[in-house]
């Protein structure tokens, strides 16, 4: 599934004395299969721009294209469009409501009107993916733990089996090991069922690991787009917008500075390990200690 | 979605009007409403036109926000019409089996669907000219006296305020949730009354829930920093009655007494 965006704008309140622009010129292309990370400092337009993906939000101007037709054309069913293109909002555990964590997972299948065995397997194939535990699945859901219950509303957009899967910040607020866990299973996702992954994120140490593109909002419309290395390349700029590289990155460019051969392209820690190591190994070779 | 409601109506502004003193206000306000169901001329709800025209043109409100504060009344209005028009006795009309109407109930009529209009006119340029914080200060001070009989006019005052400061915030958690539920296919549009009213239920829940938590930490944050209640709690900014204020009780005054004169000097001259 491609997504495309054309000149899009959105603007809040438009006409009224509370006008605010959020969103103008926006162009940009997520091709099928990619994992594409979204960076921005806070109120740069990222969370009203992700849900233009699934028409929660419709352009005041531009258009949005997916699989080339615009999602304001009657051709396009918006149902049918937001079961396609999942989306994990920030703080998922909120929207938890109902009795069981499986009726809960079942929500959306329920939704699409499948039949009750196709729910139930689906509901199964969701808790696996996202490491929802059998045993929770009679339980309520608020009886659960913040990265459980979050794992559980993972679920529920899983369950849907979209092709795009956008997510907003899924690891904010949570500890390290429920952060590496959730960041696992969404690389997960990607190699292994090939999903589309969209991931909002303040994190450019996660951005690094993860994605394969990046897209940087700044002031509401899209200020670079590209490899991770191309990206992380414009450190200057990156700062001048309130962004960074990551650390690790800094690290190796002050090693660089200090006249260490190293490569400009270390974006995470394991990167630097094995560059460092050669590196080391290198040097060894040529004078023995 | 939601975030086109306009709640808590203020319109900010430098009038007058909008500086006079909260108590002022109200008390004034009050005082009309009074006034207003002595008004039962037309010569007397002309001088309620005027008056009200005056009292907007100096508030610079425009004149159609009092016109959408109106608009909701419609059906009330036309429900007291109906009632009145056939209920009150009188020169008949015309008469359909045991209803009739009478000329006297419509007189009644228009009465008091002018008076409905000109008091939401009145409570609302006091809504739009006061701010609800302002306002619910005001509340607390008239109140004041009462706590001798144990009204707790402090805690009334602050409850307000709280449930006012969430009103935003609730409104946008509520739009918030009702995308993520429609993200996963949730439907509120279509379906009969009951398929739209269990429809609500994955996002009242959610709401509650936040709702509920959201109050536990309030009153944790409110303990943390000491917060006993109104007993010899100061305020920062202390209300004063200024000049302008006995020149609104004044003015108010006169034009009460115009009103109720109306109705009672024709007959005594």
């Amino acid at each position: 599934m491609e997504i495309k965006a054309e000149q899009l704008g959105y603007t809040y309140m438009a006409g009224g004395p509370m006008e605010k622009v959020a969103l103008h010129d926006v162009d940009l292309e997520i091709k099928s299969g990619s994992f594409v990370g979204i960076i921005g400092h806070t109120g740069s337009g990222k969370s009203t721009l992700i849900q233009h993906f699934n028409g929660l939000m419709k352009p005041t101007s531009g258009k949005l294209l997916i699989d080339g037709k615009d999602i304001t054309s009657k051709e396009v069913s918006l149902r049918e469009l937001r079961f396609k293109v999942g989306m994990v909002f920030q703080y998922p555990e909120h929207q938890l409501f109902d009795e069981t964590v499986y009726n809960d997972i079942a929500f959306g299948p329920k939704n699409m009107k499948l039949e009750e065995a196709e729910i139930r397997q689906r509901v199964q194939e969701a808790a696996n993916a996202a490491q929802v535990d059998e045993a929770w699945m009679n339980k309520s859901p608020f009886e659960l733990s913040g990265g459980q219950k979050r794992r559980v509303a993972i679920a529920g957009v899983l369950a849907m089996r979209p092709e795009v899967l956008v997510l907003d910040e899924p690891a904010a607020g949570l500890d390290p090991k429920g952060r590496d866990e959730i960041l696992q299973m969404v690389a997960e996702l990607h190699q292994q069922r090939h999903m589309t992954v969209i991931l909002v994120s303040h994190s450019m140490e996660d951005i690094a690991k993860l994605a394969t593109q990046i897209i940087v909002m700044n002031e509401g419309t899209v200020a670079m787009q590209g490899t991770v290395s191309e990206v992380f390349s414009h450190g200057d700029e990156l700062q001048a917008m309130g962004l960074d590289v990551p650390q690790i990155t800094l690290f190796v460019q002050r090693l660089i500075q200090k006249g260490y051969p190293l490569s400009r392209d270390i974006f995470t820690v394991e990167q630097a390990r094995q560059e460092i190591l050669a590196l080391f190994q290198k040097e060894q070779g040529v004078k023995p200690c | 979605m939601l975030t086109d409601i306009t709640l808590g109506q203020y319109l900010p502004g430098e009038s007058v009007i909008h500086k006079l003193d909260p108590r002022t206000k109200i008390l004034l306000t009050i005082a009309y409403i009074t006034a207003l169901f002595f008004v039962n001329t037309v010569a007397g709800f002309a001088l309620c036109a005027v008056f009200m025209g005056c009292v907007l043109k100096i508030s610079g409100i425009p004149l159609k926000f009092i016109l959408k504060s109106i608009k909701p009344l419609w059906l009330f209005v036309i429900f007291t019409a109906v009632i009145n028009i056939f209920m009150t006795d009188g020169k008949i009309i015309f008469q359909i089996w045991v209803i009739k109407a009478t000329w006297e109930g419509v007189y009644l009529a228009v009465i008091m669907s002018l008076r409905l209009v000109f008091l939401v006119m009145g409570t609302s340029i006091l809504t739009y000219t006061t701010s609800p914080i302002v306002l619910t200060d005001g509340i607390e001070h008239l109140l004041a006296p009462f706590r001798k009989i144990k009204v707790p006019a402090h805690e009334i005052a602050m409850m307000m305020t709280i449930a006012i400061r969430f009103i935003p915030t609730i409104i946008e958690e509520t739009d918030k949730l009702m995308k993520a539920q429609s993200a996963r296919g949730a439907d509120f549009e279509s379906g009969n009354l009951i398929a739209r009213a269990k429809a609500m239920v994955p996002i009242l829940v959610p709401l509650f829930v936040s709702a509920f938590r959201r109050a536990d930490e309030l009153a944790l944050a409110m303990e943390c920093r000491c917060y006993h209640g109104g007993d010899q709690r100061t305020k920062m900014k202390q209300l004063h009655m200024q000049q302008r204020d006995t020149g609104a009780f004044l003015i108010v005054t006169v034009a009460i007494a115009l009103l109720i004169g109306i109705r009672y000097l024709p007959g005594l001259i």
